[in-house]
């Protein structure tokens, strides 16, 4: 079982401002995917909402279409376009069919450097954002997710900061228009082409995007330091009550090193033993032996700054205490019990079966792109992902978990219906 | 959108579907069972879903699926609906002979036991509460088929109607269900990757071809009368927003009818230049979101409408206009260039659903269930096909009190 490596490194070109372009051509689709990538996530913004905001109303009004024309415009060929944004960064993707790419690149443009922001169009946002807001209000692992978040990093960290219903009557089209003028602009901007294009597209998108009429600055990616508010440990969790709640959801974790870190890649081979995979040890466990979850499973979540790990779940109510102490056994097991050499095997082999499966298909590769550059890493980081994996051995595994998994060091949230003694 | 496959019948009625892909080093394999939850006993419903859980408990020669899988590079999964259950592989291609062993072990030597029947019992509850009931409008569903089914069994959930229904299966019931429906005659094997037909159809011969056909007795379906007058349902939930549902009957997948009605969901709210978007979400601002789609069942299926409500927007004025809309296309052609618009959006969403093998082995077999797996590389042409005129009809036609079906679903504190 060999991956090809090579296909994660695109070729890249430089368009004549010096955006780079990252190019995954496959000549066998008539498919073709343009993707803009922004250092422009809510980590940068000064208000909440702010720069999701922005990335989504990107292209509803330009300086010459309103928001219903662009998008008629869009239908009619046949695109769709994504817009994305996490704490770290903001995307704009184009997907479409290959025959009608020069016709819709021009609408690209619009909406990529010349949004206006109308007042009318960020009001149905704030709408729709406020209906959805109190929806996911109910959904306990949302719940969980806000109560995690500002426990780890510090209710004031840009990591850490929550959205509450007030949020919504501040935002004004200001707002968004300082932060698309700051953000969205040419230094700022990284260019991600894949599928079928031929070379005409590429002189298209340098006459469109490639000269000086959008400079600006880039962000400044500077780390604020993280202020833990929660008490630590496993011990003592932070019960938030949801009334009426048939589940509890649980989340437990912590922040770890950063993902260009040499610990990375152990510190990765730990996680996937413990819940990184269907048949990992909690999901053996707390699944698919007690019947107490349809699912539960540990993951990091690379924020560019200080990514985080967790285990999250969403368990039988009443049950979480119970499977907390199952989490808490199984990370001792780890620690005091080197792994046997036919369960490393089996992990070896699921991680490659899955990264492969992850990976296949350009699309899918030319996605990657976006953690590489907010990782600051690139195709080598997988390659030696699988070197690590294949190379350490049962008391390196264990030495590791030792080092990394101290349960003490956890912020540990539990959302549900109300409880009894507490 | 062209995806070559053949196929042949194993002598056990088996059928077996090949497509030829060199483009990746991954091979899927895709064996779907025609059992769904309309197979189900009204009084037992959730099994097939419960069942197609228990696939995964191991077999005679293979102790542990998942990790007989997980040791060759192997990944997996299933899922079920009302007409059928999906179980699918992918694994690099040396080892894709795994797929055939573990699979034909499982069709004919499944362990089962009580402590396994009640461990996925488990699970299943927690998913069923974990998806619907657990969820803001998340039993939507199972509101919504009883109102509009009254005598077809897709009138319940594929989850089921109650949790006490899959407290009550019992280890008899699991192996019955078994010994009917998990038969080579009862299933479809489709393969995409960079593999020869003849190969795969040896493999499949090697390891399927000496299990014994079940001899399936087709029930016939008890069919769904015309309903003749509308009906209306109201229910109090704790959500945040009002929300407004609306079903009409509609024809089956492989009907004509089909490409008409999608592409009508598509006109009403695909994309935000579509009707609904443009008038009733942003002009008129009745509702924060609000979509039409078609339920693409094997049988007779649904179009369905579902939007959340604004505050202080009433019931029957958010009605009224869902309903203006819809008639609209009954009384004025669409232009020809608003229909190219949703068909060329549909070509690309085409597209992106048959890239990956899984997804065209997956399409493949579930186009051979209904008819024939031919039907996938016409579907850019079937919808091509539908003109103003049938968007027209269909939309006058079927949008009609006497076939609807309303669900009001009322905000409490």
């Amino acid at each position: 079982m060999k991956f090809d490596y090579g296909k994660l490194s695109p070729r890249i070109e430089k368009l004549d401002n010096g955006i780079p372009v990252y190019l995954f051509p496959d000549s066998t689709l008539d498919l073709v995917r343009l993707e803009f990538i922004f250092d422009a996530g809510s980590y940068f913004q000064q208000k909440p909402l702010q720069a999701g905001a922005c990335c989504t109303l990107t292209g509803a009004g330009t300086e010459r279409y309103s928001a219903d024309r662009l998008s008629e415009e869009m239908d009619f060929y046949g695109a769709y376009m994504e817009r994305y944004s996490d704490r770290d960064q903001a995307c704009v993707t184009f997907y479409g069919l290959s025959r009608y790419f020069s016709d819709i690149l021009p609408f690209c443009e619009e909406a990529v450097k010349h949004s206006v922001f109308p007042q009318s169009e960020l009001d149905t946002y704030l709408r729709k954002q406020h209906s959805k807001f109190l929806v996911n209000l109910q959904k306990v692992a949302h719940v969980a997710r806000r109560a995690f978040y500002p426990a780890v990093f510090g209710k004031t960290h840009p990591y850490g900061v929550v959205l509450e219903e007030e949020d919504f009557g501040r935002l004004t089209r200001d707002d968004l228009q300082a932060f698309y003028r700051r953000f969205y602009n040419s230094e700022n901007c990284r260019i991600v082409l894949a599928g079928s294009y031929k070379k005409e597209h590429l002189q298209m998108l340098n006459r469109l995007f490639g000269a000086e009429d959008w400079k600006g600055e880039k962000a400044v990616l500077q780390a604020t330091a993280p202020v833990r508010e929660a008490p630590a440990g496993m011990a003592s969790p932070l019960h938030v009550t949801q009334q009426g709640s048939l589940q509890e959801a649980l989340m437990t974790g912590m922040r770890i090193m950063p993902v260009s870190d040499p610990d990375f890649a152990p510190f990765k081979v730990v996680d996937y033993i413990l819940g990184g995979y269907f048949g990992s040890r909690l999901m053996r466990n707390i699944r698919e032996d007690k019947g107490y979850t349809y699912g539960i499973s540990s993951f990091v979540l690379p924020l560019r700054f200080s990514p985080v790990w967790m285990i999250s779940s969403e368990v039988k109510g009443g049950c979480a205490d119970k499977v907390l102490k199952e989490i808490e056994k199984e990370i001792r097991k780890l620690r005091k019990k080197e792994v046997d050499m036919h369960e490393l095997e089996l992990v070896r082999h699921a991680y490659m079966g899955e990264f492969m499966q992850d990976l296949d298909g350009i699309f899918d590769i030319a996605e990657r792109m976006k953690f590489f550059l907010s990782a600051g890493v690139d195709a080598d980081f997988y390659r030696k992902q699988e070197e690590v994996l294949f190379s350490m051995t049962p008391a390196q595994i264990k030495a590791y978990a030792e080092r990394f998994l101290n349960v003490e060091n956890f912020t540990t949230v539990i959302v549900g219906g109300e409880r009894e003694n507490v | 959108m062209k995806i070559d496959y053949r196929g042949i019948t194993l002598s056990n009625g088996l059928r077996v579907l090949v497509h030829t892909d060199p483009n990746t080093a991954l091979v899927a394999f895709n064996l779907l069972y025609k059992v769904g939850a309309k197979d189900e006993d009204p009084q037992k419903t959730g099994f097939a879903h419960l069942f197609e859980h228990l696939m995964f408990s191991g077999s005679k020669h293979v102790k542990d699926y998942d990790e007989a899988l997980d040791e060759v590079g192997g990944t997996s999964n299933a899922f079920t609906n009302n007409d059928f259950t999906d179980f699918y592989i992918s694994l690099p291609k040396e080892v894709v002979e795994t797929a055939f062993f573990v699979e034909s072990d499982r069709m004919q030597n499944l362990t089962l036991s009580q402590k396994k029947l009640d461990v996925q019992k488990g699970v299943v509850i927690e998913e069923f509460k974990e998806r619907c009931l657990n969820q803001p409008y998340g039993d939507t569903d199972m509101l919504l088929r009883p109102l509009s089914y009254r005598t077809h069994p897709y009138a319940w959930s594929t989850i089921g109607k109650e949790i006490a229904h899959i407290e009550a299966v019992t280890l008899q019931d699991v192996k019955n269900f078994y010994n009917t429906f998990y038969m080579p005659d009862n299933a479809i094997l489709s393969v995409s990757g960079p593999v020869e037909p003849e190969e795969m159809f040896a493999l499949a011969e090697k390891w399927f071809g000496n299990i014994a056909r079940g001899g399936r007795t087709q029930r016939p379906l008890p069919a769904e009368p015309v309903q003749r007058e509308a009906r209306r349902q109201t229910v109090e939930r704790k959500v945040p927003s009002n929300a407004f549902y609306r079903t009409y009957h509609m024809g089956p997948r492989m009907s004509h009818d089909f490409y008409v009605f999608d592409l009508l969901s598509d006109l009403l709210s695909n994309g935000d230049s579509s009707r609904f978007y443009t008038r009733l979400v942003k002009d008129r601002k009745l509702f924060s979101s609000l979509n039409a789609y078609v339920s693409g069942d094997m049988e007779p299926g649904l179009f369905l409408i579902s939007g959340i409500m604004e505050d202080g927007v009433d019931f029957g004025t958010a009605e009224q206009a869902v309903e203006e809309e819809l008639a609209r296309l009954g009384e004025e052609t669409v232009s020809e260039k608003e229909l190219q618009k949703v068909k060329n959006k549909l070509e690309t969403s085409l597209l992106f659903s048959n890239m990956k093998g899984l997804d065209k082995a997956m399409n493949l077999g579930y186009f051979e269930m209904m008819k024939s797996a031919d039907v996938l590389s016409h579907e850019v042409e079937a919808y091509g096909a539908v003109t103003v005129d049938d968007i027209r009809r269909a939309a006058r036609e079927t949008f009609v009190p006497a076939n609807s079906n309303t669900l009001y679903y009322k905000a409490i504190k």
